[in-house]
């Protein structure tokens, strides 16, 4: 697993409250980062994503992505990962 | 000496050249979430599964905790729930500001997880003030299609 902080998302048709836009990951509790004083708006999160989907550079991969979820219509299409 | 009997013996058709899910380059996937001291937040999600292509998995085994650390102004609903697209498979739900009031929920499953199905953790907690510990986990075995 690798450690990366990405980006929190609020809800939206696919998911009832505040996410992360990858398939796989894990958060690490205490490292969220807020967007407002009184913390109610989470901005950004450290989580753990499987090895397999992060490229050299330690950021997700989109290419190992698509291909992990080959066929997959939320994953396997070229805009994936732009909201990172 | 043991003699198999007859219907012991199984035939040829019955005999799969199919390794077992768990012979199917098995690997462990399982996910959680384990946190303290966490303040009042809407719903967030805590982590997520998805099945690669290709594969398949196993839920076996799920459990939620959710603990009250610090007393609230006013307590509200306060959750921590596991889905499965789109489905609750587990909620352990709280509503209590005495500090260590704890609400815990368990299950052993063999639920079958197909290519592109979620699993997710969600948690939240509606109370003004304290804060509550979580403890949630999801343990998944995922293998060869």
């Amino acid at each position: 697993m690798v450690k990366i902080r990405v980006k929190v998302l609020p809800p939206d048709a696919d998911n009832d409250g505040y996410h992360v836009h990858l398939p796989t990951y894990i958060v690490i509790a205490g490292t969220e980062e807020y967007a407002d004083a009184k913390k109610t708006k989470p901005q950004s999160v450290v989580v753990e994503v499987p090895d397999d989907e992060v490229g050299k550079d330690g950021k997700p991969d989109k290419a190992k992505i698509r291909a992990k979820y080959k066929g997959q219509p939320r994953w396997d299409r070229e805009d994936i990962l732009g909201d990172i | 000496m043991f003699i198999a009997r007859r219907r012991d013996r199984p035939s040829e058709a019955q005999v799969s050249p199919r390794a077992e899910w768990y012979d199917r380059n098995p690997s462990d996937q399982s996910v959680g979430y384990l946190a303290v001291a966490v303040a009042p937040h809407t719903t967030t999600t805590r982590a997520t599964y998805t099945v690669p292509t290709g594969r398949k998995a196993f839920i076996t085994a799920l459990h939620a905790e959710v603990y009250r650390r610090d007393a609230p102004t006013t307590a509200g609903k306060v959750y921590a729930q596991v889905f499965w697209s789109g489905v609750v498979m587990l909620k352990a739900s709280h509503l209590n500001a005495t500090v260590g009031s704890v609400e815990r929920s368990s299950v052993g499953v063999d639920n079958a997880l197909m290519a592109g199905d979620t699993v997710f953790i969600e948690t939240c907690d509606l109370s003004t003030g304290g804060t509550m510990d979580y403890q949630v986990g999801v343990a998944i075995v995922e293998f060869d299609a």
